[in-house]
Order: structure tokens, then C-alpha cells, then sequence
């Protein structure tokens, strides 16, 4: 065992002005492009979530939350854990501040999402098995986010009626999410891929 | 990575519920501030739900929802109709106010009632100062004869209101509308006095008197009292004030209005008085009057039962 006197007590750290480094990082492939595309794919991703959540309401009333935990499921699973909870805190807070309601609890609720996509995911990757994991994801984060918000935030005007309408939704929805959550995952896998094509992974931590 | 996760997560749930239990007042301007960023993809939104509802058509298959958007819309537009109403009911609120303020007089007003009209029409070449016409007519009371009071101007702060002043009298009235004689024009006379030297006489406009032809825009002199019955031992001086009287032949004239002050004293060829008299108000700009409808006897008596009433209530 070693003793707290072997210990190193200081970290000595020895920054220095790089000409060229600084100029490979900005023009590779693999430098400061790869990581503004790969920021700017995110955003997009992340107002994927709660644009649809707009757009879809019209087309689907019965719905209209549900892209938003899809949208969190995924970047859980494909980004770094403070990049993904970030990505649902921030759906969350634009989803509360577009819809008018108090900031909060729509981001409780897929940081919940976020949580349980990443922690089934390090038993389950989707990398191996992309099937099985999206299969669980879009029930997952379905059910989580439609129990959530039949808590947090009541649609309609009594609890009663709220847990009535909450079978409906549940069942709908998880029905709802298997073929889109597969479309959409996929889509956004081949997408990143196209836009990322190097052997390396994208960056996840 | 599970460690990682879960400490972001807790830190991420610290943070919304921070964001929960804070002022209103900061809330809402994060809220503003984030619906600002998201615009972009509100934008994005909007374009992706007219491409899903051009390709989808507006079926709904959930026709309970379609009810409660149904009725939500029409409470948004109950609501707007609320909302206007509102706005109109306040606006005439004020309006009122406006009005009730510009009425305020200090005549006793149990012998007449104030009329407020708006000039219609004002001759711009020959009859500038001489005529205007208004659109009250017989239909709201007027008669030929009334007098027509300039509106006193708005006071400033700490300064009390003045009183409305002669403007001119009625001198044909139709349905809807009223021609009224100024105060300037060269044939306009009524009967007045002033009351701290017990003085009548009977006061003429002399606007363009001597002149023959249109004349353009030419500011009026002062009024003219002719005539008048001064007693010897107390003299007219300047700075008199003038009121109306009821002395004359005009059964509508009211007594007691306000005409201006003396502002010049001269005989004529036989040595008899003339005052030259300074009209209260100018009658270059003129967008509202008044007219002072006589009341009779009767409403007089009630109305002034009323004020009393009012006072022992009080």
C-alpha cells in the first residue's frame, strides 16, 4: 500500500505557445472542423427534439411531447454524459419557455430520460446491439417522459382525468416510438456517419 | 461512465429545480431570452408542420382533441373579443374624464347646461373670424340666440382652471348643425355689464369695420362697448372684467359669462365713452365650443334641490 508521503504532492504543468500545433489543429480533418461540425450536428439535434415537439401537435394532438424524449435518448446514448445531460437540460428549459409553463420541469424530466438511456446503455451498447437498444430506448424514454409529464405537467384540469387519459397516452406512445424511434435513430446514425467518416469514433467524452 | 452520468445528471436536476424556485420576475426573462435563441428552430418547426400537413392532410385521428383544440381556439377569441372590450371600456373611461375635466366650471350651473360641440366648418378666405358652424343643431337643443363658450385651456401644473369665456352666439341653427356669429365679426353685439362698477352697456365686434373687400387673415381688434351707463363717482378703469348680461333682448343669452377685461379707454367726437374690451380667449384655433343651453325655471329649482341634497349629504 502505498503511503500518503510517496504521493506526488504538486502537479507541475508547463503551457507553451505552439505555432505549429495550433495551425495543425485548425486545418486537419480531424481538428477544430471535426469538433465545430460535431457541436453544431448537437444543436441541431437538440432543436430537432423540441422543434418536432412544435410541429408535431398538429399532426399528432394526441402526441406531441414525444419527440423531445426521443430526441434526449438519443444524444444520451451517442454523446458524452455532460454533453447529454446538458442536451435535456436545455430541451427541457426551451420546451417550458416556448410552451409558457415554469422553467423546470419538462428538464427534470428528460435529465430522467438522459439518465436512464445512459445507464441502460452501458450494459447494452448500441453500437452491438443497435436493435435491442433502440427497441428499449423508445420504450424507456416514452414511458418516463409521458409518467413524468402526467406528474409534472398536468394537461388537463383534474388528476383524475389526467390518469385516465395516461393508458392511453402510454400505450399509444410506446406504440408510436418503435417505428419512428428506429427511423430517426437510424437516419441520424447514417447522417453522423456521413459527416464524421473517420475510423475514429465521433467524440464521445 | 456510470458515476460520470449520474453526478451530471443530479447536477442537472439541482439546476432545474434551482430554475423552479426562482423569482418570477427572473424567470420570465430567462423565458424571453431562451424564446429568442430557439427562434431558429421555431422557424424550422413551423416549416416541417406545413410539410407534414401538406403531405398528411388535417385529418386528426383523435377527434375528442380536435374538440378541445376546437374550443380552445374559441376561447383564445373569446377572449381577445374580452380583451378589446376592455380596452374600449377603459378607453372611454378616460375619454369621460377628459371631458368631465374640460367641463369643470365654476358658473352655477342649475341655470344653464353646457352643450359640447365640435366646429365643423370655418370659412377660410372672408368669414374667417367672423362665423364658424358646428355640429350640434335643434336636434341636441340649440336655439338661435345661445351663447357659445370658448373651451378654457388645459391648466398647468398648480395652476387653477380658468373660466370658459364669450365666443359668439347661434345665429342659425339646422337638424345637425349651427352657424354661430363670433365675437369678432363686425355685426355681432350683446348686452353686458361690469359688476364691480355697476356699468351696461352693449358690447360690438369691429373685426374688418371700415373695410370693404374679403379681407385675408386679419387678426380682429377688440371688442367694443359702447354706450355705456357709467355712473360718475366710479370710474371704468383698465383691467376691468366684463360679463354678460341678461339685460338685453336675447331671451337665450345667460348672465354672468365671462367676456375679457377693459383694455383701453377713449371718448368719441362727442366726448361719450368708448371702452375697448380684450376678449378672454382668441378664436384663430378652435377645434371644440360649448354651448350654454338656458334651462328653465323649473329645472332650475330642481336641479338646484339637488346640489342642495347632495351638500347636506356630504
Amino acid at each position: 500500500m502505498q503511503s500518503m508521503s510517496d504521493k506526488p504532492r504538486l502537479v507541475e504543468i508547463e503551457i507553451r505557445f505552439n505555432p505549429k500545433l495550433i495551425l495543425e489543429y485548425m486545418t486537419s480533418r480531424n481538428g477544430f472542423w471535426r469538433h465545430a461540425s460535431f457541436l453544431i450536428v448537437t444543436l441541431f439535434w437538440i432543436s430537432t427534439a423540441f422543434g418536432l415537439q412544435l410541429a408535431l401537435p398538429t399532426v399528432f394532438p394526441a402526441w406531441p411531447w414525444l419527440p423531445a424524449a426521443w430526441g434526449t435518448a438519443y444524444l444520451a446514448t451517442r454523446r458524452s454524459p455532460v454533453c447529454a445531460m446538458a442536451s435535456a437540460f436545455a430541451i427541457g428549459l426551451a420546451m417550458d419557455a416556448i410552451c409558457f409553463q415554469p422553467l423546470g420541469p419538462s428538464s427534470i424530466i428528460l435529465v430522467l430520460v438522459a439518465l436512464a438511456a445512459r445507464l441502460f446503455s452501458a450494459r447494452i451498447p448500441w453500437r452491438k446491439f443497435f436493435i435491442t437498444n433502440t427497441l428499449a430506448l423508445s420504450i424507456m424514454s416514452t414511458a418516463i417522459f409521458v409518467i413524468g409529464k402526467a406528474f409534472f405537467c398536468r394537461p388537463a384540469a383534474t388528476l383524475e382525468t389526467d390518469f385516465a387519459l395516461l393508458p392511453k397516452f402510454l400505450f399509444g406512445g410506446i406504440l408510436l416510438s418503435l417505428p419512428i424511434c428506429f427511423l430517426t435513430f437510424s437516419v441520424k446514425d447514417i447522417i453522423e456517419g456521413l459527416l464524421f467518416p473517420s475510423d475514429e469514433e465521433p467524440p464521445e467524452e | 461512465m456510470k458515476q460520470k452520468s449520474i453526478i451530471a445528471a443530479i447536477a442537472a436536476i439541482v439546476l432545474a429545480t434551482a430554475l423552479l424556485l426562482m423569482p418570477p420576475g427572473l424567470t420570465s426573462r430567462l423565458a424571453s431570452l431562451v424564446r429568442i435563441i430557439t427562434h431558429p428552430a421555431l422557424a424550422w418547426a413551423d416549416w416541417t408542420a406545413r410539410v407534414s400537413l401538406a403531405t398528411l392532410g388535417n385529418g386528426s385521428p383523435f377527434p375528442e382533441h380536435e374538440k378541445i383544440t376546437q374550443l380552445q381556439y374559441d376561447l383564445a377569441v373569446k377572449d381577445t373579443e374580452l380583451s378589446n372590450a376592455g380596452a374600449k371600456y377603459n378607453t372611454a373611461i378616460l375619454e369621460n374624464r377628459f371631458l368631465k375635466d374640460r367641463l369643470r366650471l365654476v358658473y352655477d350651473d342649475s341655470l344653464f347646461t353646457l352643450s359640447l360641440c365640435k366646429v365643423m366648418k370655418r370659412d377660410p378666405v372672408s368669414s374667417y373670424y367672423d362665423t364658424i358652424i358646428i355640429d350640434g343643431g335643434s336636434k341636441e337643443g340649440l336655439k338661435i340666440g345661445q351663447v357659445v363658450l370658448a373651451l378654457p385651456p388645459t391648466p398647468e401644473a398648480g395652476e387653477e382652471r380658468e373660466t370658459p369665456s364669450l365666443l359668439g352666439i347661434i345665429r342659425d341653427v339646422s337638424r345637425d348643425s349651427a352657424i354661430v356669429t363670433l365675437t369678432t365679426a363686425s355685426d355681432f353685439s350683446i348686452a353686458c355689464h361690469i359688476p364691480v362698477r355697476g356699468v351696461t352697456g352693449l358690447i360690438t365686434g369691429r373685426v374688418n369695420s371700415g373695410q370693404k373687400g374679403p379681407a385675408i387673415s386679419i387678426p380682429p381688434g377688440n371688442l367694443i362697448l359702447r354706450h355705456p351707463t357709467e355712473p360718475p363717482a366710479d370710474p371704468v378703469q383698465v383691467g376691468d372684467k366684463v360679463y354678460t348680461s341678461a339685460l338685453g333682448d336675447n331671451s337665450e343669452s345667460v348672465e354672468n359669462l365671462y367676456v375679457g377685461t377693459v383694455d383701453e379707454i377713449s371718448t368719441n367726437e362727442i366726448g361719450a365713452p368708448i371702452l375697448l374690451i380684450r376678449p378672454a380667449v382668441t378664436n384663430e384655433r378652435l377645434n371644440y365650443v360649448m354651448v350654454a343651453l338656458k334651462t328653465t325655471p323649473e329645472e332650475a329649482k330642481r336641479k338646484q334641490q339637488q346640489k342642495q341634497q347632495q351638500q347636506q349629504q356630504q
